[in-house]
């Protein structure tokens, strides 16, 4: 381009030169002027290039910062009630955005402290969506939920997160060390306090074998652990963050049965006067809770007692011999 | 002969000691400094040379296409340099004309200026050409490279995978062989065009006037040598950018991953505030490094202006002198500027070409790697496949030092279903990895129906092996092309078949797209247990002669474990089975039990006999059931 523009710049100029109206001095001058005006105009067509496609991504980007958050602070946040450990749910629905059915109709159900909550059913029953409710990860769409009788939708959200320990079904650990990720509900927790949710959680011993003990590095997700290494270090956070309400997702499902029952014994007796919500598929880890709902479909079918519900739910009593009849035959 | 060309195909089988100590493989597999989603790696080559002249025979099957682009671009730049020169004949002519007052010679002048028009538009044609040359060029060459290291995965054994981090693999393949494409491209069509560019202006300006040549040489190095200083400053600030950038974003994926503990924990704030501190990070680096970078082109301005100057200056001193003519002047203001923008591009290429060998070394190094030994060159089939598995003193380790499997034998009859027991360590997997073949055993052998399944092909032996494994597998397809996946053929019918043999039916009638309901990779749309239940029900239709079970149904509510239980049981029958369960309850019924530990088979039995016998079953099974006994009395 520049090429042809300073040939054509030559003839017309050269005419101009030979009629006398133009220096040649003028000539060249103008034919650096020309570079000049060329990079400029490249540059020009380069941005005009350019501003399209900054144009798409501010679009999308402004869509994700003018998308309403879906689960909104109160304005007026409450602070918690006296009994900040007290669960209750009425009513409660749970349905997705657009979705035809209801993933949960009509929960009922009130947790006290120093009691535990057992909720058993199976895959695709609603449990963990149940549990995600509470600490507002979702928000119930039809009935209320409170939190030491103050409905979660009013409570500030700081002191719900202070009152609940979520212990989710797939454990994620963050980047850090053994110790950043157990004090990540509780930054003032000391070392001992960290030992000590280790030992209930029946983690210290592979914590202490590792080469830098709590200072020992965790990688993305926790990938450096195995699945029952990283159920232990995310109940062991839950208890470093001390609630007043435990939430365990089938959090006890990776472990063996004998860890497992070793760390239910050291919940009861270490974590006294804190609600528990356990959710869980095998009946030895919910047998002796004070109250068992059993859950299917969405719905409460059947409520009570280990005993209780042995007599009075055909489908608890399914779940159980599912489980333990081979034992029986063992017996 | 060419035999590194025709190393395109096979490439990766040989061995290549010779190719000089660089880019071999331990080095490369350290786990280095994070390579975070820039593709502007700093990364230095380790053996530019070596791997810079690999690279290079990638591209010598193309070796014709390589001496036509050559060839145009000589010809592209030849008439590109000499434009300028005539056209400053031109402007002699009217100069000339208007001096001796005798008026311009307009058709000499018309020649010239068709002439340099026609030269422009060669070279524009023959550059182009060059470019979609090279271009074609580099795509096949990539394509093959592609092919060689997609070859060479499925020829990996699987301890390579173990030993390197999936995205570390995937990087190498995905965004070193993108890496290599791009600038590979760039460079061989710009570096060629940029240094014939270079050569033929410096001879040109040389032949307009030696001592305005002498003028251009020292200020447009100049220029461009305060350009690299300048890089070379603002290069650290890049780094940090591109540092800062990976972590933040580190951070949000981790923050967006993790969300629900982030909220559960009331961490939000915390979130927030190291999202800001490093995003300020961030902010402080890229302007810095934008500043830097911003200044490199007024000063490459005001240099080029400077060189304008002093051409200006001695050029016109000289046609004063009467030995320049003003022609010779202007055509030698325009090579200066023809002359700078090569200089440069050479120069800032420099980079792209350490990293671009540095991708190349990293994909070298994956295609260096050892590789699985290669099947027996006669396979052996066995001719009637009963199922019958040996395991003649069979021993493996991973690492040299840490034994895994030690003196195993074992002998299974067809149709028997052995379950193998022990803590998380105990070389369970690892047992039924080695009777696939996925590691090669270090002593002894195994045999599958009397024959050694060393001497068998891998695929032969995987035909006849079943796996159902605790991660279910499964692809971006849909439900029943994930069911037939390994029974070529089967019908609909077939498929739903399994399907209502392992329970997946109920579910996938719940489906709004049944069967066709396409999974996604990460399966959000069935659970887990559905996930599971539907690679049990793949198993089920190939009717593998041996099927292997690892924790199969870990990820399946107890209840719909009870019924796979019962599907498993028509599974099992009449073909030997390893089953691989921390659930006791699972492998009561096996006809044996392994108990195995520390890589030592330590108890060998049915339930009944090892439960009486004491020991460690007996131990583990007591461990587990004591609690669920007492239940139930």
């Amino acid at each position: 381009m520049l090429n042809l523009s300073t040939t054509a710049v030559v003839w017309f100029g050269g005419h101009l030169v030979a009629d006398g109206t133009m220096q040649i001095g003028a000539l060249t001058a103008f034919i650096t002027y020309l570079a000049q005006i060329l990079t400029s105009v490249m540059m020009a067509t380069f941005m005009f290039m350019l501003v399209p496609r900054a144009e798409v991504s501010a679009e999308r980007i402004m869509e994700v910062v003018d998308t309403e958050p879906g689960i909104a602070a109160p304005t007026s946040p409450l602070p918690a009630g006296p009994e900040p450990g007290r669960l209750e749910l009425r009513n409660v629905e749970f349905r997705f955005p657009g979705a035809e059915q209801p993933v949960l109709h009509d929960i009922s159900l009130t947790a006290l402290p120093g009691r535990i909550t057992a909720i058993i059913g199976g895959t695709g029953s609603g449990k963990t969506t149940l549990v995600n409710l509470i600490p507002r990860l979702l928000d119930v769409t039809d009935g209320s939920l409170l939190v030491g009788g103050v409905d979660v939708r009013e409570l500030d959200p700081a002191q719900l997160s202070t009152a609940v320990g979520l212990v989710p079904q797939k454990p994620y650990l963050f980047s850090g060390t053994v110790a950043s990720n157990l004090r990540y509900g509780n930054q003032r927790a000391g070392d001992e306090d960290l030992w000590r949710a280790l030992e209930i959680a029946q983690a210290r011993d592979f914590v202490e074998r590792m080469p830098d003990g709590l200072d020992s590095a965790i990688a993305q997700g926790g990938t450096n652990l195995s699945g029952g290494q990283r159920q232990r270090l995310a109940i062991a956070r839950a208890l470093v963050h001390q609630p007043q309400i435990y939430l365990f997702d089938d959090s006890f499902s990776a472990l063996d049965y004998a860890t497992d029952a070793r760390l239910r014994s050291a919940l009861a007796t270490e974590v006294t006067g804190a609600t528990m919500i356990i959710v869980a598929q095998r009946v030895a880890t919910i047998r002796h809770a004070h109250q068992i709902l059993v859950l299917d479909a969405g719905r409460i079918v059947a409520r009570g007692t280990h005993d209780e519900l042995m007599e009075s739910s055909e489908t608890y009593r399914e779940i159980v011999l599912s489980q333990l009849t081979e034992q029986e035959a063992a017996a | 002969m060419s035999t590194e060309a025709n190393g395109a195909g096979a490439g990766g089988e040989r061995a290549t000691p010779e190719r000089g100590p660089g880019p071999a493989t331990a080095a490369m597999r350290g786990p280095g400094p994070a390579r975070f989603m820039s593709g502007m790696s700093t990364e230095k080559a380790l053996d530019f040379k070596g791997s810079g002249m690999r690279l290079l025979r990638l591209l010598r099957p193309y070796r014709l296409f390589t001496i036509l682009a050559l060839a145009l671009a000589v010809a592209s730049v030849t008439l590109s340099v000499l434009a300028p020169r005539l056209l400053g004949e031109a402007i002699n002519l009217v100069f000339d004309g208007y001096e001796s007052h005798r008026g311009v010679d307009f058709g000499h002048v018309g020649q010239i200026v068709v002439l340099v028009i026609g030269l422009n538009v060669g070279a524009s044609v023959f550059a182009l050409f060059q470019g979609r040359l090279t271009a074609t060029m580099v795509q096949r060459a990539v394509l093959g490279l592609r092919e060689q290291v997609q070859a060479k995965l499925s020829r990996l054994p699987l301890s390579y995978f173990d030993k390197q981090s999936r995205g570390e693999i995937l990087s190498r393949v995905t965004n070193d062989i993108d890496n290599l494409q791009q600038s590979v491209q760039q460079t061989l069509s710009q570096l060629v065009t940029s240094l014939l560019t270079i050569v033929g202006v410096l001879a040109l300006m040389f032949i307009v006037s030696w001592q305005l040549a002498l003028i251009a040489l020292v200020t447009v190095p100049a220029s461009v040598v305060a350009m690299r200083k300048l890089a070379k400053r603002a290069q650290p600030q890049f780094i940090n950018q591109w540092k800062f950038t990976g972590r933040l974003n580190g951070h949000i994926e981790e923050m967006y991953t993790g969300h629900a503990l982030v909220t559960a924990f009331g961490q939000r704030e915390e979130a927030m505030a190291t999202f800001t501190e490093q995003n300020e990070a961030l902010y402080a680096a890229s302007s810095r490094a934008q500043f830097i970078s911003g200044t490199i082109q007024p000063l490459m301005m005001f240099m080029s202006n400077l060189n304008y100057v002093l051409v200006a200056v001695v050029g016109g001193l000289l046609i004063a002198s009467g030995s320049l003519t003003i022609g010779a002047v202007t055509a030698f203001i325009q090579y200066s500027r023809q002359f700078s923008q090569p200089l440069t591009q050479v120069a800032s290429m420099a980079n792209l070409l350490q990293s671009s060998i540095a991708s190349a070394e990293r994909v070298f190094a994956l295609l260096d790697a050892p590789e699985q030994a290669p099947d027996a060159a006669e396979p052996v089939r066995p001719d009637d496949v009963r199922g019958r598995v040996e395991f003649d003193d069979v021993s493996f380790r991973y690492a040299a030092d840490r034994p895994l499997i030690e003196h195993v034998s074992l002998t299974v009859q067809p149709g028997e279903t052995v379950a193998i027991v022990g803590p998380t360590g105990a070389g369970k997997t690892t047992l039924v990895n080695l009777l696939m073949r996925f590691y090669e055993i270090d002593s002894g052998a195994i045999l599958l129906d009397g024959v050694n399944i060393a001497q068998m092909s891998r695929e032969d032996l995987r035909g006849l092996t079943g796996m159902v494994l605790q991660d279910a597998w499964l692809f971006g397809g849909t439900i029943e092309e994930n069911i037939a996946y390994g029974s070529l053929g089967a019908t609909h019918e077939q498929v739903v078949e399994a399907a209502k043999a392992t329970y997946v039916d109920r579910f996938v009638r719940t489906l709004p797209d049944g069967y066709d309901t396409v999974l996604d990779d990460e399966g959000t749309n069935v659970s887990a247990g559905e996930r599971q239940l539907i690679t049990i029900a793949r198993a089920f239709l190939a009717r593998p002669a041996v099927l292997i079970l690892d924790e199969a149904t870990s990820s399946v509510d107890t209840r719909t474990e009870v019924l796979i239980q019962h599907a498993m049981a028509s599974l099992r029958q009449g073909r030997t089975s390893f089953v691989i369960a921390h659930r006791l309850s699972t492998i009561r019924d096996a006809d044996m039990i392994l108990v195995m530990e520390n890589g030592h088979i330590v108890e060998q039995g049915t339930h009944a006999g090892l439960v009486a016998a004491g020991g460690a079953y007996a131990r583990l099974y007591l461990a587990q059931f004591a609690q669920a006994m007492e239940e139930v009395a």
